[in-house]
């Protein structure tokens, strides 16, 4: 990894600049494609010159590692008041010495978003912005980021294709060789970990803990805490994590705590009117980009939980630990400047559950229920979440006002990783939160990089093949019988021709024909008589 | 600000303009195959691809760093006024041709269409 820092001083036109040729230099010893290196560095230069011509001054660091240059701009003021009018395209409020020089087109912030695969933007009146962005320097780097990080294990699969009926994007095949996931679909919702009795499912976060260090964070999930029953106070569950984690430890990147900055959000920017999805729970949000593409003008422009956590923390390596594996596929692509390790919910559990003493618990629960949901609407599982999509995208529903969906039945406290009921471990959760007497402020970045719509399966990269090929799956379902009994492996007939088209699978037959037109069987009642 | 795609070698629009030429280095074979007009350095820097000739008025620092980091493959500057000492340097250390052109951007700009429109320039 290699770091470049500068120091950007207030109009100094002709030393802005200078970070953006040192970034240069790297990128193109490192060989990156000249058309990233380009956009780089319009989204470099764009961002060092706002600093001259409009701050008091400010500093840039950039970190160049593994596929990915990360920026973060700072500066000492004097800030945005309304950063979604700085956004719009054309608005500045340049001065004419910067003006004369071609500056102050107020195209300068929309350039960088344009150029960059993350741009967030956070800002104080009074006392600065920051802007961080990402590019990612492989090609085609950022559809990467788009894969699935559900792992399966086929020797465990007894091919009872239960995971085949209830994936909501038709990603799952049981073949002969055991399951497998079409990536390009597969949204992980964790519908399939949740039905399959033999555990087949599971993502390849660590199962150790990371080297301690000095500017370690932990993030825990809040549904940890509803694992095990009540302890005393909140400071005995604090004694006994701190041997694993030392002390400081975040007990919030599950949502609970964020629906009132998203609600906050929706009733300052929204007026409180409209029908609007609070972007929580990434996997939704990947729905929607897949199955829904036209909702998504409904999402509020805000990151998800972890993602704006990042943001907020990002000068520390962070320990997650996330609760599906839709939050540890966000997990892997947000480090470069500081480390993040994702550990594995089920292992860090049973570290904790080891230290657990019985003399400790006590207690009933005995919370007053939490207030922040009473006005967004909650819906919770993907397959509930489905239905409201579909009957939101048909234009009903749409007087609901804010809404968070979640893809695990009872939200985070319901993810598959976890052993005690989603209403017990949110109840026991919230006790903790109680006690500190935690009014806690959780308010969401503002994600300025807008959701697009992702491509779903395509037949073939060639618009002429892919036709032929349409042509043939026509031909072939024709011969199917039409009940999307799942039985081959494939969740419909039409997906089962298109797997035979595409080569996903070698078994051509329909089981379905085979049973019921085998020439023995209309003997079968005979005999039975 | 216009864009045309063709293939026209850099010496036959120095040519139809009577160009001064400041920087040589790549001239003769410079070839481009778009044009990109403006005074807002914005609008440069998103424009900005290979085979470009940038026509601009601005000759400033802004313009030293976009020479610099964006690989424009010319420039041409306007109405027949050097460019400063410091910007004749950064073309030379990037291989930059730099041409200035003796008229305005509405002409220097017309001509170019002209010739871009006739095709006249393609490159066997």
């Amino acid at each position: 990894m290699k770091l470049i820092e500068a120091v950007i001083e207030k109009e100094n036109y002709s030393t802005a600049g200078q970070a953006s040729r040192k970034i240069k230099e790297s990128l193109v010893q490192i060989g990156v494609d000249s058309v990233i290196i380009r956009k780089a560095m319009v989204a470099v230069y764009e961002a060092e010159m706002n600093v001259a011509i409009h701050t008091n001054g400010g500093k840039l660091r950039a970190a160049i590692a593994r596929d990915v240059l990360e920026v973060t701009v700072e500066d000492e003021g004097p800030g945005i008041s309304d950063i979604q009018q700085a956004m719009t395209a054309g608005y500045s409020t340049a001065p004419d010495s910067a003006r004369e020089m071609g500056f102050g087109a107020g195209m300068g912030l929309p350039n960088i978003q344009r150029n960059t695969d993350r741009f967030s933007m956070s800002s104080q009146p009074g006392t600065g912005t920051v802007i961080r962005f990402a590019i990612s320097l492989a090609a085609h780097g950022a559809d990467s980021l788009m894969g699935t990080s559900l792992t399966t294990d086929p020797s465990k699969c007894i091919h009872c294709l239960k995971c085949v009926h209830v994936c909501p994007t038709q990603a799952m095949r049981v073949h002969r060789k055991g399951p497998e996931i079409l990536t390009h679909l597969c949204v992980d919702c964790t519908a399939c970990m949740r039905v399959c009795p033999t555990d087949v499912f599971d993502f390849k976060a660590d199962r150790v803990l990371p080297e301690r260090k000095e500017n370690q964070i932990f993030c825990l999930p809040e549904a940890l805490r509803g694992q095990f029953p009540l302890l005393s106070t909140p400071e005995t569950l604090q004694e006994t994590l701190y041997p694993i984690t030392g002390d400081k430890i975040l007990f919030s990147h599950t949502p609970t705590y964020w629906m009132n900055g998203y609600l906050r959000f929706y009733q300052e920017r929204c007026g409180g009117k409209g029908f609007k999805i609070a972007p929580l729970c990434p996997s939704i949000s990947r729905l929607i980009q897949l199955r829904y593409p036209s909702l998504l003008p409904h999402m509020l422009p805000l990151m998800t939980p972890l993602l704006s956590l990042r943001e907020k923390t990002i000068d520390h390596d962070l320990v997650i630990v996330p609760s599906c594996p839709a939050e540890f596929s966000q997990a892997q692509g947000i480090h470069a400047l500081n480390k993040v390790h994702s550990v594995h919910p089920t292992f860090f559990q049973s570290l904790l559950m080891k230290r657990i003493k019985k003399e400790e618990q006590s207690r009933p629960v005995q919370t007053a229920s939490f207030k922040a949901d009473k006005d967004c609407l909650v819906v919770t599982g993907i397959n509930q979440v489905c239905h409201f999509l579909d009957q939101v995208e048909h234009g009903e529903l749409q007087d609901c006002g804010l809404v968070v969906l979640y893809a695990c039945v009872g939200g985070c406290y319901g993810s598959p990783v976890w052993t005690t009921p989603a209403a017990i471990a949110e109840k026991r959760s919230r006790y903790y939160d109680e006690l500190e007497g935690a009014q806690r402020d959780l308010i969401p970045l503002y994600r300025v990089q807008p959701l697009t719509p992702r491509a779903g399966a395509r037949l073939d990269s060639d618009m002429k093949t892919a036709m032929a090929k349409l042509g043939k799956i026509n031909e072939i379902v024709k011969t199917f019988p039409g009940n999307n009994c799942g039985a081959c492996g494939s969740p419909s007939c039409l997906t089962h021709a298109e797997d035979i088209v595409l080569g996903r699978t070698t078994d051509y037959e329909c089981p379905f024909l085979v049973f019921t037109q085998t020439p023995g069987q209309e003997s079968l009642p005979e005999e039975f008589l | 600000m216009s864009q045309k795609k063709i293939n026209m070698a850099l010496t036959t629009l120095v040519e139809a303009l009577g160009a001064r030429v400041f920087v040589d280095t790549n001239l003769e074979e410079c070839l481009i195959e778009q044009v990109f007009a403006g005074d807002r350095m914005s609008d440069l820097l998103g424009a900005v691809s290979e085979r470009m000739l940038i026509i601009t008025h601005l000759a400033n620092q802004g313009m030293i760093r976009l020479v610099e980091l964006m690989d424009a493959s010319a420039i041409c500057l306007l109405n027949g006024a050097p460019p400063c000492e410091a910007l004749l340097e950064v073309a030379k250390e990037t291989n930059t041709p730099l041409i200035v052109s003796p008229f305005g951007m509405y002409e220097t700009c017309g001509i170019i269409y002209e010739l871009f429109q006739g095709g006249g320039g393609s490159v066997p």
